[in-house]
This record gives C-alpha cells, sequence and structure tokens, in this order.
C-alpha cells in the first residue's frame, strides 16, 4: 500500500510526543501514524527528547513516607501484572463493508460505520459525529462521506482545520489527499475541496466554527456547526 | 550549559565544514569528528554527577545513572527487584514531581500522582524494553499519558500496534539508530546546546498547557516562525539520535 505523503507538521508532532495537544488533534495524529511509519519514528524520537528534559529537571523532593505507602500499596493489593492489553480485532463490520476503521477510531466510533448516524449536509455529502472523551474544549469532530467528484463549496475557517483520509480521496488548492494523508488548514485559509472518483471518507477537526465566506453556504456552515 | 570544545572552541550546533568566525577557516572532518566524541564523553561525565552537584540527591547511585537505571528498571520488571525499585523511584519520583509542579499541579496533588506514575512503573516493568527505550523514556511517557488522563481527563489515542491496517516501517539498512542508552545522554547535551529561542518553544511543547496555535498570538511571533524553528529544532534533535560517533 502507498505511504502517506501529506504529513502533520513539526508543531502537531512536538505536541503529540510532549502530551499537549488536545484529544481530537491527538485522534487525527494516532489516526495517521497507522498508515505512516515515518511519523512513528518520529514521535519515537521526540519522546526521547522527553526522557532527556524529565533527566534534566530539578528534582523535587517527595515527601519521606511516599516509597513505604507505595511499597504497601503494592503488598495489600498485590495483583498479577496485566497482561499487555489485546487489541480488539476489527468485527462484523470490517467483512460486510470491505473497510476496516484504523484502532484509534475504532474505539470511538465501532468498527461498523454503516451503524452510525450520519446525517446530509450537502447533496453528497454526509457527517456523523465523533464525541471524545474530555470536556469540550471547542473543537468540533466529525466523520466526513463524500460522494464520488462531490465537491463542497468555497468556505474558509476562523480555526484550524485538521482532515486525515481514511479511504478514497480528496483534492483542494493545497494539494490532492489520499488514505492516511493529514490536511491541515490554517485559520484565515480557504479551500473547496472536491473527492476524487472513488469518494472520500475523511476524520475531520475543527477547532472552533467555520466560518463560511458566502451566504449561500451559510446552510453548510449551520449543518456543520451542530 | 555552554560548551565549547577544548580543542577547536566551535560550538556543537556548526555542521563541519562551516566557516568559523576567526580566521573564515573551514572545520575539517577530523576535528568535526573528534568534537562530537568529545560531547559524548563530556555528556556522560555530566551524567554522572560531575557537572551537576545539585542534582544528585542523596540516594542517586553514583554509577552512570543513564546505564544503571535500564538496568536497574529491567531488574524490576524480571524480577520483581524491591531493592532495584527504590532506586528507581529515588532518582525518578523527584523528577516526575517536578515535571508535574511545571504543569501546574499543586504540591499535595502532585505527590498523589507521582505515586500513581511510579505505580504504573511498577506494574508494567516487564514491558520495558532498553533495546526500544531508555528508562527515562520510558517513564517520561508513563508521566505523560498520566498527565493526559489525570489533569485534562481525557483518553489518549494511540495507534495499535497489531492493527491489520498498519503499514510497517519500509526496510532501512541499520538506519544507524544509536542506542538507547546513549541516546539520552546525547540528547541533554543537544537540549542545552539549543538556541533559547528554539529550547523555549520545545519546552511548551512538553510542558505547557497550551495549544500550539496560540503560541504564536500570546508571543507576538508569527507562526511561520513558530513553525521554522520547530522544524530546526527537530531536525537537530533528530540527527543527533542518527549520527554515527
Ligand atoms: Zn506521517
Amino acid at each position: 500500500m502507498r505511504l502517506p505523503t501529506h504529513h502533520p507538521d513539526e508543531a502537531l508532532l512536538f505536541g503529540y510526543a510532549g502530551g499537549s495537544l488536545n484529544e481530537a488533534s491527538a485522534l487525527v495524529l494516532a489516526t495517521h501514524m497507522t498508515y505512516c511509519p515515518n511519523c512513528r519514528q518520529v514521535v519515537t524520537d521526540l519522546e526521547v527528547v522527553g526522557g532527556a528534559l524529565l533527566d534534566d529537571l530539578d528534582p523535587e523532593p517527595v515527601d519521606d513516607g511516599l516509597f513505604q505507602s507505595l511499597m504497601a500499596q503494592i503488598d495489600a493489593n498485590f495483583m498479577p501484572r496485566p497482561a499487555i492489553q489485546a487489541s480488539r480485532p476489527p468485527g462484523n463490520g470490517a467483512a460486510r463493508h470491505g473497510f476496516v476503521v484504523p484502532e484509534p477510531l475504532r474505539r470511538y466510533v465501532g468498527d461498523d460505520l454503516s451503524l452510525l448516524d450520519w446525517e446530509s449536509a450537502l447533496p453528497g455529502v454526509r457527517l456523523t459525529p465523533v464525541a471524545m472523551t474530555g470536556a469540550d474544549d471547542g473543537s468540533r469532530v466529525q466523520l466526513m462521506r463524500m460522494d464520488a467528484g462531490c465537491t463542497v463549496p468555497r468556505h474558509g475557517h476562523e480555526g484550524m482545520e485538521l482532515v486525515v483520509v481514511l479511504a478514497g480521496g480528496f483534492s483542494d488548492g493545497y494539494g490532492a489527499y489520499r488514505t492516511g494523508d493529514v490536511a491541515i488548514l490554517h485559520s484565515g485559509s480557504e479551500h473547496a475541496p472536491r473527492a476524487h472518483d472513488d469518494g472520500c471518507l475523511c476524520l475531520a477537526v475543527n477547532m472552533e466554527r467555520a466560518a463560511m465566506t458566502a451566504p449561500m453556504d451559510c446552510y453548510l456552515s449551520l449543518m456543520m456547526a451542530r | 550549559m555552554h560548551i565549547a570544545c577544548p580543542l577547536t572552541g566551535w560550538q556543537p550546533c556548526f555542521p563541519f565544514g562551516t566557516r568559523i568566525p576567526c580566521g573564515g577557516r573551514r572545520i575539517p572532518r577530523v576535528w568535526w569528528r573528534a568534537g562530537k566524541e568529545w560531547l559524548v564523553r563530556r555528556a556522560v561525565f555530566a551524567f554522572n554527577g560531575g557537572m551537576d552537584e545539585r542534582q544528585t540527591p542523596a540516594a542517586l547511585p553514583a554509577a552512570d545513572a543513564s546505564v544503571s537505571m535500564d538496568h536497574l528498571l529491567l531488574a524490576v520488571g524480571q524480577a520483581g527487584d524491591r531493592a532495584a525499585f527504590a532506586q528507581v523511584f529515588a532518582y525518578f519520583a523527584p523528577r516526575v514531581k517536578a515535571y508535574l509542579r511545571r504543569l501546574g499541579v499543586d504540591a499535595g496533588g502532585a505527590d498523589e500522582l507521582v505515586q500513581e506514575v511510579m505505580l504504573l512503573v511498577w506494574r508494567r516493568a516487564d514491558t520495558f524494553d532498553p533495546r526500544q527505550s531508555s528508562a527515562s523514556t520510558w517513564i517520561f511517557t508513563i508521566a505523560r499519558n498520566k498527565r493526559v488522563d489525570a489533569l485534562r481527563r481525557e483518553a489518549r489515542p494511540e495507534f495499535d500496534p497489531t492493527d491489520p491496517l498498519l503499514l510497517p516501517e519500509a526496510e532501512t539498512p541499520a538506519d544507524h539508530r544509536i542506542e538507547s542508552r546513549e541516546s539520552i545522554a546525547r540528547m541533554r547535551v543537544a537540549l542545552n546546546a539549543l538556541p533559547p529561542e528554539q529550547a523555549e518553544l520545545l519546552r511548551l511543547a512538553y510542558f505547557d498547557e497550551v495549544p500550539h496555535s496560540t503560541i504564536s498570538a500570546e508571543r507576538g511571533i508569527p507562526l511561520g516562525t513558530v513553525k521554522s524553528r520547530l522544524r530546526l529544532a527537530m531536525d537537530r534533535l533528530r540527527k543527533v539520535l542518527r549520527e554515527p560517533v
């Protein structure tokens, strides 16, 4: 299979390895890394940076009794070390639809996307929200399906948008994105994404409400803001 | 920490062949090599406590910390060695606490979370593989995940190494990756040699609860500048983990 050619930028990779990235963006990165050995390697390297930073911190003494109370806790509820969490194999959905949901996303939406509540946003464009586990931080996470050749009218974004392609692909003025690719749309930039001939399934994260530039397109804005 | 090579006086950030300011001569490749060997020896020296007395609590093992911490953690994982765990605790618990304090946890809450992190270290020690990572890196990832879980109460999405969709690494010959226990020593040197404006951004990614998109707005630095600084830092730091000495 083809390797992704559009990667998250340095700030996102540092944020993921360092732990400062919010859950929604981290989900986009983890999904991308399923397809991208290159970024997996980068994150592994940046975790070494974290280890070195930890080593370099001025130690702050912990409470004198902390070690003893930890050992007492270990003795009190001794449990066999947990086996490494078995991964959940893709279920029936994969067999039925021939599409496997990558694991980081499977935890959020299950393995059968046809069971989700898809809403039509525009002709040929359907959306379904993806709930995060953490508190609402203003980011909106959605799965988006675009039919072959369908175009979303030109629009801009107030905040940053992150998209990772799961199947098929789309093109806009910035590039052509296929499975595993990450598209980053910065605040203030505009695009009119058009689905490729095999359609497009992607995970989209909007950090703030999208602002449509043409009045006609307010409809989409309202749909997407829900 | 300011490091200049005693042999040539050059700073570690210059690639070989760079024109040095005094006399306009280029740095010959042998000097470049010699300088790097010196840097690594210097890092190990610093790590042994030769440099930094204040970072040496009484319980800190005197030997090469990076090597022995890996061995100690291995002993915890393979044999449930409590004496080894006591030493791992003595070295890392105060650092994990400093990490949590930097993230804004109050002193009392920090002790509680340190205990949770160290409990995970004890429980998961059997999955520690010194060929994959050093003790510091491994414990950093546990502390980082605890931060996401306890401070932000979020899940941390991670790829699954057994996912049938996972695209494997390309077969690269040996990749020149250095050993994990050496990586930390080298990385500490490289971090200390980083230009301050790059180091500052880096610390934000690891130690602050600030989304990166607001960094540039808050500090009045154009987004493009933030990105190029991070790119320079990333290139420099990743190179440290690969170049043969
Ligand atoms: Zn990538």
